[in-house]
């Protein structure tokens, strides 16, 4: 079908030039004001002598603010012409500004000056650092640093998570769906669920044939709680219409609860799931400060104990990556199961 | 119409719910009712007369405690395909568009390869091409109705159970689907057991008016429809039928 295709050629030539529009004057001064002030951190950045401590040789935060001035560059020139990218690189431009502004202060006030008290408020540079240090543990001599923590921290957590999911799921659609089940589970939700898990913490290291194991148990008991009790919750709320609708058409019990509740209740899930999740990123610091000799909690216990406090700032900033990241993939695999709902928790 | 082999029996059929307080509440008391296939039958009665009890008991949603319930002599104990229930509100699968709502029952049964077709055959017929893709949240209520109706239909039901599908319509949407349900009722000779407050939509739809007491539920009247389809609303014999079953209705002088 030759005509066809040309067709469809023509009109993706006519979509991508619908999306090129040159920027208006206060959609380039909107674009521009970023860069400047990128570029005005980058300035002080080099016109200032380091003072505190002194002599201290500034590795990573020139490159790092080159790197944004570059990637930054990039994205404005894109925008200039094309409308989808300006709209989003525009959206930034305020937070943009704010956030290299205080990057600025923040480096001012302390390699530059020692305003703020070192070392517990280290310069951005030693935080950069910090990404790269060799900061030993069970990852000790491995290059990479704290990406090996990272990756300690994120299996344990993927684990976790994925065995509290699967027990959450078994565990909340008994107790929702059966009124037998429901009375042998619900007294034990009701004593274990709520107990914070450090206070698990110490029972788990003993009982557990390894601390990973005890870990990755703790972690997995903080996504089960929730996730039981919305699924549960869930469930004994679906519509009675809906499952005698599904009846009346003869659908078997298993049939009904996979294509009638579970999508009935995936808001439930979802909700289960984001607060396990928050939960058991809390469960993972803890089990790796106390058990595990590995990952960003056992970084920053240690760390602590050492004064690396730009150690404690990079790990931080590595955990807050990783549960913005996670949260993000949880919030858009949610938007995309759940198209035809009209309102779902935004993130 | 053509009178086939089914057969509903309802002998004897009480049914009472135990309230908390542990008072019994008669619902239905000695309901008989036979009905032959290719038949419509409309069940009619004041609120709380225990019509749409008796549908659920049809149906197999609920259980008796007295009497006898059998489709071709067979007792009903549960629920079936068979038996093809539209319920008064439309509930809707909200996570489903309507050509998979409508597909709903025949891959429940796997049934959904080999009767492909009948979907797209009952959206046709209920008048909705085109919405096959939009989700209930995106259609009108009449719309919703007959999404509900195809639902049911498309399991080729030998019993229709109607618990007033029709109540949240409007007047116009309403009498278009009423027509609908002729068409298909033409087509393909069930049993249908229509409950209803409407007594112009008995008159129009049925062969036979079932008229209930006030609770608990029993039969009172049994009035024959002979007119011939399609039924003019307002000829004087319609009207005469009306004030037939709006008599048997008025229980005060009775």
């Amino acid at each position: 079908m030759p005509l066809a295709s040309q067709n469809e050629r023509t009109q993706d030539q006519r979509t991508i030039f619908q999306y090129v529009q040159f920027a208006n004057g206060k959609e380039v001064l909107k674009l521009a004001a970023p860069l400047v002030v990128i570029a005005l951190a980058f300035i002080q950045d080099a016109a200032m002598p380091a003072v505190y401590p002194e002599g201290y040789v500034e590795a990573r935060y020139p490159a790092f603010l080159m790197i944004s001035l570059v990637v930054y560059l990039l994205f404005a020139a894109l925008s200039v012409w094309f409308k989808p990218v300006r709209a989003k690189v525009i959206h930034f431009w305020g937070l943009l500004i704010v956030a290299y502004g205080l990057l600025m202060a923040y480096n001012y006030n302390t390699v530059k000056t020692g305003n703020l008290l070192l070392p517990v408020m280290p310069s951005p540079d030693a935080i950069l650092n910090g990404f790269f240090e060799d900061v030993g543990g069970a990852a000790s001599g491995a290059t990479g640093g704290l990406f090996f923590h990272f990756m300690g921290s994120f299996s344990l957590l993927l684990q976790g998570v994925a065995l509290g999911f699967v027990a959450g799921m078994i565990y909340g659609t008994l107790m929702g769906y059966s009124r037998f089940w429901n009375y042998w589970l619900q007294p034990i939700i009701k004593i274990i669920g709520p107990v914070p898990s450090t206070a698990w913490m110490a029972i788990a290291m003993v009982l557990a044939p390894s601390s990973h194991t005890a870990s990755v148990f703790l972690v997995s008991l903080t996504t089960w709680f929730p996730l039981s009790v919305n699924l549960s919750g869930g469930i004994r709320g679906v519509p009675k219409a809906f499952i005698e609708r599904a009846e009346t058409m003869g659908a078997s019990p298993f049939y009904i609860i996979r294509h009638v509740i579970y999508p009935a209740v995936l808001p439930n899930i979802f909700t289960g799931l984001f607060m396990g999740l928050c939960f058991s990123l809390t469960a993972l610091v803890t089990a790796e400060a106390l058990g595990v000799e590995a990952g960003l909690g056992w970084v920053i216990n240690h760390a602590q104990g050492w004064n690396e406090f730009d150690l404690i700032f990079s790990s931080v900033i590595v955990f807050i990556l990783m549960a913005f990241v996670l949260l993000t993939i949880l919030f858009k695999v949610q938007k995309h199961c759940m198209k035809w709902s009209k309102g779902a928790i935004q993130w | 119409m053509v009178a086939g082999n089914h057969q509903l029996i309802a002998a004897h059929v009480s049914r009472w719910f135990t309230g908390e307080d542990g008072v019994k509440l008669l619902a239905l008391d000695d309901f008989n009712l036979e009905v032959n296939q290719g038949e419509v039958v409309a069940l009619i009665g004041p609120s709380g007369c225990g019509k749409s009890t008796f549908l659920r008991l049809v149906a197999g949603l609920d259980e008796m405690q007295e009497g006898t319930l059998t489709y071709d002599g067979d007792p009903i104990t549960a629920p079936s395909p068979n038996r093809g229930f539209v319920f008064q509100q439309a509930n809707l699968y909200p996570w489903l568009t309507v050509e998979k709502i409508v597909a709903f029952g025949l891959k429940a049964n796997n049934e959904y390869q080999e009767k492909k077709l009948r979907v797209q055959e009952m959206i046709d017929l209920m008048g909705l091409s085109g919405f096959e893709k939009s989700y209930p949240h995106q259609i009108s209520g009449g719309m919703a109705a007959r999404v509900a109706i195809a639902q049911t239909l498309v399991m080729d039901p030998e019993v229709i159970l109607l618990d007033e599908p029709l109540s949240a319509l409007d007047a116009f949407t309403r009498a278009v689907i009423q027509d609908e349900i002729l068409k298909m009722v033409d087509r393909f000779h069930p049993i249908v057991l229509l409950v209803t407050h409407d007594i112009e939509e008995a008159v129009y739809l049925s062969d036979r008016v079932i008229v209930l007491s006030p609770r608990p539920g029993t039969n009172i009247a049994d009035i024959p429809v002979d007119l011939p389809h399609p039924r003019d609303r307002i000829s004087p014999e319609f009207i005469a039928k009306r004030h037939e079953v709006l008599d048997a209705l008025n229980f005060e002088e009775a």
